[in-house]
């Protein structure tokens, strides 16, 4: 039968719940997406992301019964993919990233360059080059760093929710968030500024 | 233009621009803020620099999981749910 209604995932959750294995199907097409990114960002290649997805969405189903409804599906899903993929780094000793160390300040300096590349006009189309750029410097922030970063300003999801998912103080999302920005258009300004023009 | 490796005010900026730029700031250092960038072309290209490299983040969230992907997705619940049953 066509759906032709859309459930929220409040229902979606509560029908899986109640064993309606195509409710908890409709959830992974809705958040899949979001957490193949964040995996794709955290752990840098796509074979490990989506291992990493599958981990993800294996104990969200096995973990249904205990969710506690008062936290938004999203939350609690982001929650489990944070924490997947922070466990994944720290296995395979990629990146420091205890959530408690004390932040590195080295790019929080006055930048060196700040010539103003966004009215370059190529600028505003993404295309390969620049896409490879973006990579190349997310992969260096700190993954404590880029893990903020990625909820907050690729994700979209608001500094409270980001405290939330990640069991941080807003204050320290703050700062994580402030670093990484300075670190990203930092290196992006240096980019422009070596001639790294985009064609 | 002033020095603003030196400048006490773009140090002051600098480590306020995040919340600037998510309009976190208080009023009052919003209008000092900006009555300093009329003169400082460095801070206004580094608000503005700023700006465009979350801009440019932003574009790179993915959109969607591969079809094979997805498909892995779920076999791997049905793997979990055949072996429940």
């Amino acid at each position: 039968m066509v759906e032709h209604t859309n459930p929220t995932d409040t229902e979606l959750v509560s029908r899986a719940r109640g064993g309606d294995n195509d409710a908890f199907g409709l959830l992974v097409e809705r958040h899949e997406a979001n957490v193949y990114g964040l995996c794709i960002k955290m752990l840098r290649n796509p074979e490990d992301a989506e291992d990493c997805l599958q981990e993800v969405f294996v104990k969200a189903y096995k973990a249904l019964p205990s969710f506690r409804e008062e936290a938004r599906f999203s939350t609690w899903i982001y929650r489990i993919a944070t924490n997947a993929c922070l466990m994944r780094i720290r296995k395979r000793k990629l990146d420091t990233v205890s959530l408690d160390q004390p932040l590195e300040l080295g790019e929080a300096e006055i930048p060196r360059e700040v010539a103003d590349w966004t009215s370059d006009p190529a600028s505003t189309v993404m295309n390969e080059e620049l896409g490879g750029v973006l990579t190349r410097h997310i992969n260096a922030l700190p993954a404590n760093n880029r893990i903020v970063f990625v909820l907050r300003d690729v994700h979209g999801i608001s500094t409270e929710e980001t405290a939330d998912i990640l069991g941080l103080s807003i204050p320290a999302v703050k700062s994580r968030l402030h670093r990484a920005r300075l670190f990203l258009r930092e290196r992006l300004a240096q980019y422009y500024a070596s001639g790294g023009a985009v064609a | 233009m002033h020095d603003h490796k030196e400048c006490t005010e773009c140090m002051q900026f600098l480590e306020l621009l995040s919340d600037y730029h998510d309009g976190e700031l208080d009023l009052a250092l919003v209008t000092k803020f900006e009555v300093h960038m009329i003169d400082c072309e460095r801070c206004q290209a580094v608000v503005k620099t700023l700006r465009q490299t979350i801009v440019y983040y932003g574009e790179t969230r993915c959109k969607a999981v591969p079809q094979e992907v997805h498909s892995g997705i779920m076999n791997a619940i049905r793997a979990c749910i055949d072996t429940k049953e």
